[in-house]
C-alpha cells in the first residue's frame, strides 16, 4: 500500500483564515455552553420502587411496597386464621370443664330426690306452702332446695370461678402462642431482606424517617392482652349465678311435664286424705277408753298419720323417683346447653374484639400514613 | 498539520465530551437497550484507538525486523486476532469509563475533561511542529499525538489525584463493612437493572475502598498500607485518564478511517528499512 501524502490546503489565505476564525468562535461559544451547563445541570436520578425499613429485634429488614403489601396481608390472616383456631381450642375447654362440672351436679340428683320423697321433705314443703299462701315466705321452696342441695357453693361457684381462670389463662396463652408463632415465620421469612443498620449520620436524611418498627407492633398487640380476660362474668351470668340455677332447673324440670308434676299433686292430695281417714280410724281406736280416750285418740291419729304419710311417700317414690331424676337430668342438660351458649357468646365478643383491635394495629402499623 | 484540522479535531471532540456528558446526564433513566448502544459506540472509539496504536506498533516492529518485500508483511501486519485482543481491552475500557462517568459527583470533571480534550489536538500540533526537525515525516503527527496524550495524561491524572486527596468522602470510622458497603450501595439508582448492577458492583467496591483507608491509613506505622491505598487510588484513576484518551483517539482516528486512509504507513518510504 503506497502512502499517499494528504493535500495540504492553502491555511494563509483571506478565505481561510475567516473561516478558521468563525470555527475557533464557535468552539468557543460550544465550550462556553457547554462550561455552564457543566455548572447548572445535575444529572437526572431515577427514583426506583420505594423501600420500606422495617425493624424488628434491633435487626433492620428492607421490603419493596410488594413485599410489604404482603407481609401485611401475611400478619392479618395469620392473627386471623389464629383467632378461629384458638376459638375452636376455647370451645373445646368450655366444653370439657362443663361436662365435668355438671357430672358433679349429676352426682347430686338422687340426694336431692331422697329429701325430695322423706317426711322432712314432705312436711317442710306443705309446711311452707301453707306459709307461702298467707304471704308470710316468697318464692318456690322446692327450688330453693333444688339450688341448695344441687348447686352447693364449693361445688357450683368454685367450679364456674375455675372455668373463667381456666378461660382466661387459654385465651392468653393463645394470644402469646399466637405472637410467637408469628414472629418466628416473619423472622424466618424476612431473612433474605434483611439489611445493615443504617449509620446514624449518614443515613438520618434518607432511610431514617421511613423506618417502621415491627417491634412497637408486637408492643401494641401486647398490650391487646389486658383485654383477654373476664372478670367475674361466669360467676354472675343469668344460669351461673348462685341460688339461680337451681330454681331454673327445678321450673325446667315443672315444665317439662305437666303431667308428672300434675301426678306428685295427685300423690299429695291422695296422702292428705290417707291421712285424715287413717287418723280418724286410729282415734275410734281409743273410744273405749274412757277419761284417757282423747289423748289416746291423739297419739294414735298422730302415729297413725306419720305412718299413713311413711308408706305413701314409699309408695310415691317407687313409682316415680326415677321419672323424676330423668326429668331432672334432662333439665340438667338444657340448663348446661343454655349456661354453654352463654359462655361462649361472651368469649365470642371477647375474642371478636381481640381480633378486631389486633387488625385496626396491624392495619395502622403497615399503613405509609402512620409512619413512625 | 494543519490549524483548520486542529480546530475540526477540538470541536469534534468537544463534541465527544459533550455526548460523554449527556451520558452522565441521563444514563440513569436510560433504558437498556440505549445503554448497551452507548456502550457499543464508546467500545468502537475506544477499540479504534487502540487498534491503530497496535497496527502503527506492529508495523514498525515489522519495518525494523522484516527484510523489504517479505510476504510476511501482509501475514503478520494486524487482522482479526488483533481486532479481537484490542476490541475485548475496549469493551472493558470503555465500560469502565461509563461507569465511571455516570458516577461523577462534581462538576470540576467534566471542565477538566474537557479542557483536555481542548487540548489534545493542540498540544499534537505544537509537539509535532516541535519534532519536526528530528522526525520522520511520516511519524510526526502520530508520536506528536502520542506525546500529547502521555502529557494530558499525566496532567490530568496528577489533577484527579489531587483532587481526590481533598475530596470529602462518607465518615466510615464507626460503621461495619457491611453497613459501608450497604450505605453505598444503597445509594445507586438505575432504569436499567444491569446498570443498576454495575452501579452497586462499583459503589461497593469505593465503599470497600474508603473503609480500608479509614481503618488502617490513620494510624500510625502503617506505610505499606498508606502505600497500596494510594496506589489503588492512582490506579483507578489512571484507568479512567486512559480510557478517555483512548476514546479522544478514537476520535480522531475516526475520519482517517472514514477516508479508508492509514494513519502512518511506515512499510516503504520512511527510511526505516
Amino acid at each position: 500500500m503506497a502512502y499517499a501524502e494528504p493535500t495540504i490546503a492553502p491555511t494563509n489565505t483571506p478565505q481561510a483564515r475567516v473561516r478558521q476564525a468563525f470555527l475557533a468562535f464557535f468552539i468557543v461559544l460550544v465550550c462556553t455552553l457547554l462550561f455552564t451547563q457543566f455548572m447548572n445541570q445535575r444529572p437526572r436520578q431515577w427514583t426506583g420502587e420505594p423501600v420500606q425499613v422495617l425493624t424488628l429485634d434491633e435487626q433492620y429488614y428492607q421490603l419493596n411496597r410488594s413485599q410489604m403489601a404482603w407481609l401485611e396481608s401475611f400478619t392479618s390472616e395469620h392473627f386471623s386464621i389464629a383467632q378461629v383456631s384458638n376459638r375452636a381450642g376455647l370451645e373445646r375447654q368450655i366444653d370439657a370443664q362443663l361436662d365435668s362440672l355438671f357430672a358433679r351436679v349429676s352426682e347430686r340428683l338422687p340426694l336431692f330426690a331422697d329429701w325430695y320423697y322423706s317426711l322432712s321433705g314432705e312436711y317442710s314443703r306443705m309446711a311452707m306452702a301453707v306459709l307461702s299462701s298467707g304471704k308470710l315466705v316468697e318464692g318456690d321452696f322446692v327450688a330453693r332446695k333444688a339450688a341448695e342441695v344441687l348447686f352447693p357453693e364449693p361445688v357450683w361457684q368454685g367450679g364456674l370461678a375455675q372455668l373463667e381462670n381456666d378461660s382466661n389463662a387459654l385465651i392468653l396463652a393463645q394470644q402469646v402462642q399466637t405472637r410467637a408463632a408469628w414472629l418466628s415465620q416473619v423472622r424466618s421469612l424476612l431473612v433474605a431482606q434483611r439489611v445493615p443498620a443504617p449509620l446514624p449520620t449518614l443515613d438520618q436524611a434518607r432511610q431514617g424517617a421511613d423506618t417502621k418498627p415491627l417491634d412497637a407492633l408486637l408492643l401494641e398487640l401486647n398490650e391487646l392482652d389486658a383485654l383477654s380476660p373476664l372478670r367475674n362474668r361466669v360467676a354472675v351470668s343469668s344460669l351461673g349465678a348462685a341460688g339461680l340455677a337451681g330454681p331454673a332447673l327445678w321450673r325446667a324440670v315443672a315444665a317439662r311435664n305437666a303431667m308428672a308434676s300434675a301426678r306428685v299433686v295427685a300423690a299429695g292430695s291422695a296422702r292428705g286424705g290417707s291421712r285424715l281417714g287413717g287418723a280418724a280410724a286410729g282415734a275410734m281406736l281409743c273410744a273405749p277408753g274412757g277419761p284417757l280416750a282423747l289423748a289416746c285418740a291423739a297419739g294414735a291419729g298422730v302415729v297413725t298419720w306419720l305412718a299413713t304419710d311413711w308408706l305413701l311417700l314409699q309408695l310415691d317414690e317407687a313409682w316415680n323417683r326415677d321419672e323424676l331424676l330423668n326429668h331432672m337430668e334432662v333439665a340438667l342438660q338444657d340448663l348446661r346447653a343454655g349456661l354453654q351458649a352463654e359462655l361462649l357468646a361472651a368469649y365470642e365478643a371477647r375474642l371478636a374484639a381481640i381480633d378486631s383491635a389486633s387488625q385496626a394495629i396491624i392495619s395502622q402499623s403497615f399503613s405509609p400514613r402512620t409512619s413512625r | 498539520m494543519r490549524i483548520n484540522q486542529m480546530l475540526k479535531q477540538m470541536l469534534g471532540l468537544a463534541a465527544l465530551t459533550a455526548a460523554l456528558w449527556l451520558v452522565y446526564l441521563y444514563g440513569r433513566v436510560l433504558s437498556s437497550p440505549w445503554l448497551l448502544l452507548m456502550w457499543v459506540a464508546s467500545s468502537a472509539l475506544v477499540g479504534l484507538g487502540l487498534w491503530q496504536r497496535a497496527k502503527i506498533r506492529r508495523r514498525v516492529w515489522l519495518a525494523a525486523y522484516l527484510q523489504p518485500g517479505s510476504g510476511a508483511f501482509r501475514l503478520l501486519r494486524g487482522g482479526v486476532l488483533m481486532a479481537l485482543g484490542q476490541g475485548l481491552v475496549a469493551i472493558v475500557m470503555s465500560l469502565y469509563l461509563l461507569l465511571a462517568v455516570l458516577r461523577f459527583e462534581a462538576d470540576w470533571q467534566w471542565s477538566a475533561l474537557l479542557c483536555a480534550a481542548l487540548a489534545l489536538p493542540m498540544l499534537a500540533l505544537l509537539l509535532a511542529r516541535l519534532l519536526q526537525a528530528q522526525v520522520q515525516t511520516g511519524f510526526r503527527e502520530e508520536l506528536g499525538l502520542r506525546l500529547a496524550l502521555n502529557m494530558l495524561a499525566g496532567a490530568l491524572l496528577l489533577y484527579f489525584v489531587w483532587r481526590a486527596l481533598g475530596a470529602q468522602y462518607a465518615d466510615f470510622r464507626d460503621a461495619s463493612l457491611e453497613q459501608a458497603v450497604w450505605y453505598a450501595v444503597s445509594s445507586e439508582q438505575a432504569r436499567s437493572p444491569q446498570l443498576m448492577t454495575l452501579l452497586e458492583m462499583a459503589a461497593a467496591s469505593d465503599a470497600l475502598q474508603a473503609w480500608l483507608a479509614q481503618r488502617l491509613l490513620p494510624k500510625p506505622g502503617t506505610s505499606v498500607w498508606q502505600a497500596a491505598g494510594w496506589c489503588i487510588v492512582l490506579a483507578r484513576e489512571a484507568l479512567f485518564v486512559w480510557s478517555y484518551l483512548l476514546l479522544c483517539r478514537g476520535a480522531l482516528a475516526l475520519p482517517s478511517l472514514l477516508r479508508r486512509a492509514p494513519a502512518v504507513n511506515v512499510e516503504e518510504p520512511h527510511g526505516l528499512r
